[in-house]
């Protein structure tokens, strides 16, 4: 043996051995809680075009929001899609410091009170028995339909339903009317729900976001990173794709038109319309969040204000694909 | 950089090769080691896992069946969702008997076959997997599965489905499937385990570091130093530094190595002392040597020994750093060789006259050329050095430096000669008192005082290339520009003066080669020398005063000091010059200021005198005001402009430019063309404007006015009334850009303020001359409506009789001509009686919804066709349709009414514009019947000859033109007012000689979608009958000929001349009247309306036709509750009135419905 491999032989032992040692432990897939709503399959899609590796984020399937909302608070989740209120409720919590990664969607009709044909109006739900899942979108359209109507909760029954048993339910008749989105609402609409009220006339008010821990966010930006891109290719993917639009709708439960129809309610948003919401320094979505907090507090639907300037506070190293 | 291995000594030494071999030993056990290890972890996290797992998938398979068992499944859907939340969970899976995916931690897999691919299960998996399924239905026993590579572990357990139909008992055959991964697991705890490792390795690392430090610190190195010392002690060099003298190694110890060592230490001590003595003997005589040598280096002056032909042969440092040159170098040099020229021959001479020993000793004064081109003023003092025998061996030199005393002279003189000038300047400086004529003679002074070849001033020009200017030379150097023109472009010392506030010197043009042009144009001058110093004010430079020598190094430092407080007085001076012509520019601004208030003062003094009488006078107003405004303000237009009904339009009432005095109207301005100008004159009391094209609030009219204009600056103040904008005045400025004064801005609001009185009073006038014609032209219409009655019967009769004769055979000819002529002039008899009823409103009409864009669309071709070629027709359509309830039939003759007179006032040929707009009439443009409801306008435009100011009151009065005999009726304009009338509306009518005129009409707009006309139908022969017709006509003439036309078609008549009349006649023959056809207007106090009510009550299904020569007094009420019963106008033909007779006993519609002017 040479001098010099001699002189190595310690030094590579001592490297081989702290570089084995030292190596991070494998991580966790990075959990995404999601619920049937259209937009929520297009990381689904994204997934199944190998643009999220299975081993590094799981998506997890709740049957409604509530679910998700409990799973983000627990940290069973580290990101969700919520929609404006859930956002607020949860901030509220003061568990969960989230942060909005992307607008992901606008709910355009895509919300709605259906009610049997027997009632025509808003008006009518007075005394009747409305299934809604309390502490969810839902809560919040019933309250501004009923506003409409120059009525308040007090007026209605109000049946705490999640939105996996809405469709049974109104079928049954156990309930008058329902407050669901789709595309359960499209269900009882061929069952021969007719439709009172929906988010065609509260532009902009039911917007759903992907929303991420901060602390998550600020240990793992590559993969708030990989996840936004996927998104962005997974809209490209169902807009210009016969065969993306058709896998979804399988997964919904519809025809491709069905499926048109749905996104025409729920109008997709992509990373550059997001960015228009989030855009610093005074993000437009700011305004609107506001809005709606008054207007739930009012409504007795939030229990106390939340600063809403942190959601899209991003660490300031991480200004990415997300935020262009 | 190499890796510094030990070197080979190092790596045979025991402190290194045992911790080597201690090192490589652990690293093989270790690699031996790790992978058992790794293995019984893993057999051991695996049966825990299982074990753990299997209890959790107990639970799933309890609450599972629970939920089924209540037909709950959606809820056991909830938890096979959020299984996917634990990361070992690969998949969940809930099968019926016929592998139908009952729940599923995927949503998408549920209700179709079980799929082991999409589980995630590899291919040679599967088979195994189904076996295990098909046990665990057989058995009921929950089993588990691991994959081949053990990553992978599948739990089978069986599920009890609910009892169906007709069974007694559960049904098993039901799954659930839930896959783990382990890899990832796996992963973290070989990663722990190799983390143990891994700190295993340090610690056996630091142990055998240890080891070699110790056997280091203890055997090797004491022996190192020792066999060190010995190689040392070997050579015969000290063995330590520090200790003279001594040969003790610096080796400490009692053991076996230190006595070693002290063996050795007394060895070397005896031969160590005796070396010593002898080094310091030699190291004595080399110090004297030293000494003599030092003592020529360490001179403070030049000395050199000189070979007698003039070579250096020994040099001092003194001496190199006069020269610059190294010892060196002058060593192989001559003497002449640094020596300046002019001081060469005088050497040589002084050499001659040492070596002729006329002297002995030499001093000189001369000049060194210093290696960097400098030269050097030297004092040299020479001897002759002679050897033994008295023959020269060689010079020997003392040089003393005198260059800085002969500096300090020549600085002297400058100082003198700079003072001399400072005084002369100053002189200059007290008796200026024009900056140029100052400048001239200060140059002047300094090329005559101060003996410089040229001296200039130049001032800064800060443009988009900063340049130098030159103002002031001497007077004697006038084609000094030409030659200094370099100056202007900067990078000489005049700029580099300017741009840093500092003087800036350059000694010699000619050792420099800087400057670009510069300094080639100084050098072919003869230039040698320059300084530029800045003339400051305000903390800037302004300019800079330039001196230019014909030496070199003119300018000194003291020299400098002294021009520069010459430039600062200089400067001082100009800004001195200037404040004086400055104050003399603001005396001259402020009485500019006082005449421009009192020109204002007395503007606003004759102004606020105006008064307006009708709208020619207004219009005089108005111009009397952009006059007085624009020679006021001295602006170059002046504009008074109104927004219109709509307020989406701005019409120019008078623009005046000035001092062209030009009057100019007719402009318009859309505000969709310019949103952001009319949000800013919205928001603003007044709009002043510094530079139109760039200013954002204007810049939409660039194109529009201000760069066709070549306006500058603008000024605009809004008229207001009430709060509401109706207008604006606008003051245009052309040239220089414009700061607006706040007493201009004053002036012009004073303005728009009393504009906007007069345009009240003008609308108030405007409106009451509107009330007293509507009130004269209504006394006309019933006064020609009453004529037109009477007429009409006289007509029906004139016309009935004349169809009579025409159509009796037994007429001869000639007879038969002249009953023709008679039937055309009663036939023009009636269209004039139409007209007049017409005007008067008197005349029946048919109402309908109609679309007022659809009406003017009708007559299009119409109006192409009466106008003629030579008159250009536009067409403008409401973009809404503008429903209205009128007569189509009349509305078009409105339209072309309109157009045929604006055909007539341009004979020559023009244009005529035709438009539609709907209208929120409101304020002074309301109707003062209907204030604020929407209209529907239709205006006429043409551009003809116009109509004369005292022609207008009168322009609707029937029978009233200006044409020539024969060319008119004078009852158009009269028949269109008094159709608009009856529909509701009014007409207004603006008009200028030599421009034009423009109607606007409007109708009262309704809510209800217009419909189609019908087209007509065809004539059809005069039908026949035999029913009783009961006539009731109080004219006997029209009586008559009416009964005479039914008889003569077959039916009964019954007839009577009044209502009371016709009672009498119905209670005798009540039940054989089958018609009743009565005139409305009737005497003795019952009208034919009334008399058909009468006659209904006894017969409620009695059919009614209604004739009329007009419908002064039918009531609203009449001709609603008669609106489904017929109707026939006086004058009618025979043949109308046959056909409506058997139309209405045939059941069918009315051919008109009666309205009256209320309608």
């Amino acid at each position: 043996m040479s001098n010099g491999v001699a002189a190595l032989v310690p030094a590579v032992l001592l490297a081989v051995s702290l570089v084995m040692g030292c190596r991070a432990e494998p991580e966790p897939p990075m959990r995404i809680g999601t619920t049937f709503w259209p937009s929520n399959e297009l990381l689904f899609l994204a997934q199944e075009n190998g643009w999220l590796n299975p081993s590094e984020f799981r998506l997890v399937e709740f049957v409604d929001d509530g679910e998700v909302m409990r799973a983000i608070r627990n940290n069973a989740v580290a990101a969700a899609w919520l929609s404006m209120d859930e956002v607020l409720a949860v901030a509220q919590s003061g568990v969960v410091d989230p942060v909005i990664l992307f607008v992901s969607d606008e709910s355009h009709g895509g919300d709605a009170v259906v009610a049997h044909p027997d009632l025509t109006t808003p008006a009518d739900l007075k005394d009747r028995r409305v299934a809604v899942q309390i502490d969810s979108v839902s809560a919040y359209l019933l309250d501004r339909a009923l506003r409409q109507a120059g009525l308040s909760v007090a007026d209605v029954r109000l049946v705490n339903l999640p939105p996996y048993r809405h469709l049974a339910a109104f079928r049954r008749r156990e309930v008058d009317a329902v407050v669901t989105s789709e595309p359960v609402r499209s269900q009882i609409i061929e069952a021969g729900g007719v439709e009172l009220f929906s988010t065609v006339s509260t532009p902009f008010d039911i917007l759903r976001a992907l929303v991420m821990r901060r602390d998550y966010l600020e240990s793992h930006p590559q993969q708030a990173d990989t996840l936004c891109a996927a998104w962005q290719r997974a809209i490209v993917e169902m807009r210009s794709s016969e065969k993306a639009r058709s896998w979804i709708a399988g997964r919904v439960g519809t025809s491709v038109e069905g499926l048109d129809r749905m996104l025409e309610r729920v109008r997709v948003l992509s990373l550059a319309e997001s960015r228009e919401w989030l855009g610093v320094p005074k993000p437009k979505l700011l305004a609107t969040l506001a809005r709606l907090q008054t207007e739930l507090l009012n409504a007795g639907l939030l229990p106390t204000a939340t600063p809403l300037e942190p959601m899209f506070r991003w660490p300031s190293a991480l200004e990415s694909v997300c935020r262009g | 950089m190499a890796f510094p291995f030990p070197s080979r000594r190092v790596m045979q030494s025991l402190r290194f090769r045992l911790p080597l071999f201690l090192t490589l030993y652990c690293g093989v056990v270790g690699l031996v080691l790790f992978p058992v290890a790794n293995e019984v972890q893993e057999a051991a996290f695996e049966r825990d896992f299982e074990r753990t797992e299997l209890v959790r998938a107990t639970e799933i398979q309890s609450r599972t069946e629970r939920a089924a068992e209540r037909n709950e499944l959606p809820i056991a859907q909830r938890e096979f969702g959020e299984l996917a939340v634990f990361e070992e969970i690969r998949a969940a899976v809930f099968v019926a008997p016929d592998n139908r995916v009952v729940l599923s931690s995927r949503r998408d897999w549920i209700d179709r076959p079980l799929d082991l691919a999409a589980l995630g299960l590899a291919e040679a998996e599967r088979p195994r997997l189904e076996e295990v399924m098909q046990r665990v239905r057989a058995s009921g026993r929950t089993e588990s599965l691991f994959s081949l590579d053990r990553d992978r572990l599948t739990f089978v357990l069986p599920a009890t489905v609910p009892v169906g139909p007709g069974e007694l008992s559960a049904t098993r055959g039901a799954l659930i499937l839930l896959v783990h991964d382990l890899s990832l697991s796996k992963a973290v705890n070989r990663q722990r385990l190799l983390r143990q490792f891994g700190v295993g390795a340090v610690a056996v690392f630091l142990a055998v570091v240890g080891l070699g430090i110790s056997l280091h610190a203890l055997v090797t190195r004491r022996i190192e130093r020792l066999h060190h010392a010995m190689g040392r002690f070997a050579a015969g060099a000290p063995l330590a530094p520090d200790d003279a003298g001594s040969y003790d190694a610096p080796v400490r110890g009692h053991d076996e190595i230190g006595e070693l060592h002290r063996r050795f230490n007394d060895i070397a001590a005896t031969v160590g002392r005796e070396i010593t003595v002898r080094r310091h003997a030699e190291d004595a005589l080399r110090e004297s040597e030293e000494r003599f040598r030092s003592a020529m280096h360490h001179s403070p002056i030049g000395m050199a020994l000189v070979s007698l032909g003039g070579e250096y042969i020994e040099v001092n440092p003194a001496l190199c750093a006069i020269v610059g040159y190294s010892a060196e170098e002058l060593r192989t040099t001559h003497l002449e060789a640094v020596t300046h020229p002019d001081d060469r021959a005088g050497d040589r001479t002084a050499i001659e006259r040492m070596l002729k020993r006329e002297v002995e000793t030499i001093r000189r004064v001369k000049r060194y050329r210093h290696k960097d081109g400098r030269l050097r003023w030297v004092q040299v003092n020479s001897s002759l050095v002679l050897d033994d025998q008295g023959e020269p061996r060689y010079f020997v030199s003392q040089i003393q430096d005198i260059t800085e005393r002969k500096r300090a002279d020549e600085d002297l003189q400058h100082a003198n000669r700079a003072l001399q000038t400072i005084s002369s300047c100053n002189q200059v400086l007290v008796h200026a008192t024009d900056e140029s004529v100052l400048l001239r003679e200060i140059c002047q002074v300094m090329v005559r005082d101060g003996r410089y070849r040229m001296a200039w001033v130049g001032f800064a020009d800060a443009g988009a290339e900063p340049r130098v200017q030159a103002v002031a030379l001497p007077a004697d150097q006038a084609d000094a520009p030409a030659r200094t023109a370099w100056a202007h472009h900067g990078g000489d010392q005049m700029a580099a003066a300017i741009r840093s506030g500092e003087g800036a010197v350059c000694h010699d043009f000619r050792a420099v080669t800087t400057g670009g042009v510069w300094r080639d144009e100084a050098v072919r001058l003869g230039y040698r020398s320059c300084i530029a110093l800045p003339l400051l004010g305000d903390g800037r430079a302004f300019g800079a005063l330039a001196l230019c020598s014909s030496e070199a190094e003119a300018f000194d430092v003291a020299e400098a000091a002294l021009l520069k407080e010459l430039a600062d007085d200089i400067a001082f001076g100009i800004v001195a010059l200037r404040t004086r012509a400055n104050q003399r520019q603001a005396e001259e601004a402020l009485r500019t200021a006082n005449e421009r208030y009192a020109r204002q003062e007395a503007a606003l003094t004759n102004l606020t005198r105006s008064y307006v009488g009708g709208p020619e006078e207004f219009i005089d107003i108005v111009r009397s005001i952009t006059e007085v405004v624009a020679e006021t303000l001295s602006v170059a237009f002046v504009g008074v402009w109104r927004h219109d009904e709509s307020g989406s339009t701005t019409r120019c009432q008078d623009l005046f430019q000035w001092p062209e005095a030009v009057h100019e109207d007719g402009l318009s301005l859309e505000e969709d063309a310019c949103p952001a100008y009319f949000r800013a004159l919205a928001n603003a009391e007044v709009l002043a404007v510094t530079d139109a094209l760039s200013d954002a609030r204007t810049a939409e009219l660039a194109a529009w006015v201000v760069m066709p204009k070549r306006v500058t600056s603008m000024m605009c103040v809004p008229i207001r009334s009430g709060g509401t904008t109706i207008g604006f005045l606008s003051c245009k400025h052309i040239g220089q850009l414009r700061r607006w004064m706040p007493d201009e801005q004053a002036f012009a609001l004073t303005v728009a303020n009393l504009l906007s009185t007069l345009i009240a009073q003008a609308d108030r006038q405007r409106l009451e001359e509107q009330l007293r014609q509507a009130q004269k032209l209504e006394a006309i219409g019933r006064l020609a409506g009453g004529i037109a009655h009477d007429f009409n019967n006289i007509l029906t009769v004139i016309l009935g009789r004349s169809e009579e004769v025409g159509a009796d055979p037994r007429v001869p000819g000639e007879l038969r001509d002249a009953v023709s002529d008679l039937t055309q002039n009663a036939q023009r008899a009636t269209a004039l009686t139409r007209q007049l009823l017409a005007f008067s409103r008197r005349q029946a009409i048919e109402v309908r919804d109609v679309d007022l864009n659809g009406v003017v669309a009708n007559v299009t071709r119409l109006l192409h066709r009466v106008l003629g070629e030579d008159i250009v027709v536009t067409f403008t359509y409401a973009e809404q349709a503008l429903a209205v309830r009128a007569d189509p039939g009349m509305l078009e003759q409105v339209v072309l009414n309109l157009a045929v007179n604006a055909r007539d006032a341009m004979p020559t040929g023009g244009r005529l514009t035709i438009d539609t707009a709907l209208v929120e009439a409101s304020g002074p443009h309301a109707s003062p019947a209907a204030p604020n409801r929407t209209w529907a306008c239709l205006r006429v435009i043409d551009n003809g000859v116009g109509i004369a100011p005292e022609h207008l009151p009168h322009i609707f009065e029937p029978f009233f033109t200006t044409k020539d005999v024969g060319k008119g009726t004078g009852l158009g304009l009269a028949t269109t007012y008094g159709i608009v009338q009856q529909h509701g509306g009014w007409i207004e009518v603006d008009s200028h000689v030599g421009r034009g005129t423009e109607f606007r009409v409007y109708f009262p707009r309704v809510a209800v979608q217009p419909r189609t006309q019908a087209p007509a139908s065809e004539p059809a022969p005069a039908p026949r009958g035999q029913e009783t017709i009961l006539v009731v006509e109080d004219e006997a003439g029209v009586r008559a000929l009416v009964i005479r036309l039914l008889q003569g078609l077959g039916y009964r008549l019954l007839q009577a001349q009044s209502g009371p009349h016709a009672i009498e006649v119905w209670k005798e023959h009540g039940d054989e009247v089958d018609l009743l056809i009565t005139d409305i207007v009737m005497p003795d106090g019952m009208n034919g309306v009334q008399l058909a009510e009468r006659l209904r009550r006894e017969r409620p299904s009695l059919k009614v036709i209604f004739t009329s020569g007009y419908l002064a007094d039918l009531s609203h009420e009449d001709v609603s509750r008669h609106h489904s019963d017929a109707y026939i106008a006086k004058p009618f033909s025979l043949a109308d009135l046959a056909r409506l007779v058997r139309r209405t006993l045939d059941g069918g519609e009315p051919v008109g419905t009666p309205v009256s002017r209320d309608a």
